[in-house]
């Protein structure tokens, strides 16, 4: 019994050591990887990117990409150059950064993307 | 007598095979991931969390017009007993007028050769908070002010917040304000550094950093700090062999004075003594 007793004890002691690795959930999210975009695609023009929506419940999933099928690339101030000729959102609240216009507009589908960062 | 004896050293090395196990024998998890070539399939609960999370976020930042802020994500249950927002993994949203919606840059780990690799990554919200422990519909805004948010979106287009990501080394528990690793909190922390003193060199940060920066201590046992360095994703030769591990931890963010709004999805279980 006081055997059994100290093995609780020890077993307690590792049990309240801190799991950093169980739940620090610091990895790239697999969702990317699911079968959720493995469905029959819609497309709609959203300027130079199209979006390819997948069927589902409720709003859609959509995917950003250009005409060659890549994902959307990085953000740049040559990007914000072109968004600010070809956007046509005067409804839109607009936050101003370096002399460009930003127009705030949020979709109401859900954009899927989980990418590494190309860097310069 | 015998009998205790042997259930004592089997719960012993019981304890020790799953604390320390895997890290041990990484041929096996090896052959298992090898083996396991089935793709994932979609956990419907946590895509519904995480779409409820994203639109709790572009409402929150667009009636803040906040075109950069810090967004953290649930950890697991246990992480309350080391900080109490509940949050574990930050990233820094980023309007995108492609995407029409925040796109969340963030540093994760993605291990090579069981050595944990620091790597930027971009994630639509809803990866990203598809990638939190749990399902709790929790996450953690923290909103710069506008001079800083502009500064912030700058760098990000001019990609001088990607040059802060000064190494691949990643660690858990990188030290603050050191040079030889880093963490996705660390990451978030040396961007708004940098963009509030206008000065991107990673070295001059570092040092703004300890200067000016409260981190988290943790206070870690010796069985808590040998267990630690054998976690995978912790670099075991930056522990130090006394004294607390100083680092950055949504915490430490959330109770820096780096923010004007602070804003849970939901109050956390443990409610820090102010909320903005």
């Amino acid at each position: 019994m006081k055997n059994i007793l100290s093995a609780s004890l020890v077993l307690a002691c590792f049990a309240a050591q801190p799991s950093f690795a169980a739940n620090d959930s610091d990895v790239a999210s697999e969702l990317s990887a699911t079968p959720i975009l493995a469905g029959l695609a819609v497309s709609e023009c959203i300027c130079e990117l199209s979006t390819h929506a997948v069927g589902s419940a409720g709003r859609r999933m959509v995917k950003l990409v250009d005409a060659s099928g890549n994902s959307i690339g990085e953000l740049t101030s040559a990007v914000l150059d072109v968004k600010g000729e070809r956007l046509d959102q005067s409804y839109a609240p607009r936050v101003t950064v370096d002399k460009k216009e930003i127009p705030l507009v949020v979709r109401r589908d859900y954009v899927e993307m989980s990418q590494p960062v190309q860097q310069k | 007598m015998k009998i205790g004896v042997l259930r004592l050293v089997a719960s012993l090395f019981l304890v020790v095979a799953i604390e320390i196990g895997a890290p041990l024998f990484p041929s096996i998890i090896i052959d298992q991931a090898l083996a396991d070539t089935t793709q994932p399939t979609l956990d419907e609960r946590k895509l519904e969390v995480a779409k409820h999370l994203t639109d709790w976020m572009q409402h929150e930042l667009l009636v803040r017009q906040a075109i950069v802020a810090v967004v953290s994500r649930k950890g697991g249950k246990d992480i309350k007993s080391r900080d109490y927002t509940g949050m574990a993994h930050s990233g820094l949203a980023v309007y995108d007028p492609r995407a029409q919606t925040w796109i969340v840059y963030q540093v994760v780990n993605q291990p090579h050769m069981q050595t944990p690799v620091a790597v930027l990554w971009k994630s639509a919200p809803v990866d990203f908070f598809y990638g939190q422990t749990g399902y709790d519909q929790n996450a953690l805004l923290l909103i710069p002010d506008a001079a800083t948010q502009h500064r912030l979106y700058s760098s990000i287009l001019t990609g001088q917040a990607f040059k802060l990501a000064f190494t691949t080394a990643y660690n858990l528990l990188s030290r603050y304000d050191g040079a030889d690793s880093l963490n996705c909190n660390k990451w978030i922390l040396m961007t708004i550094a940098a963009a509030r003193s206008d000065d991107y060199d990673p070295d001059h940060v570092l040092q703004i950093i300890h200067d000016g920066f409260d981190p988290a201590d943790l206070h870690l046992g010796f069985i808590g700090r040998e267990v630690v360095r054998l976690k995978s994703n912790v670099r075991s030769s930056e522990i130090p062999d006394h004294g607390p591990v100083l680092t950055v931890t949504p915490q430490s963010l959330y109770e820096s004075n780096l923010f004007i709004e602070k804003i849970f999805a939901a109050a956390p279980a443990h409610s820090p003594s102010v909320v903005h």
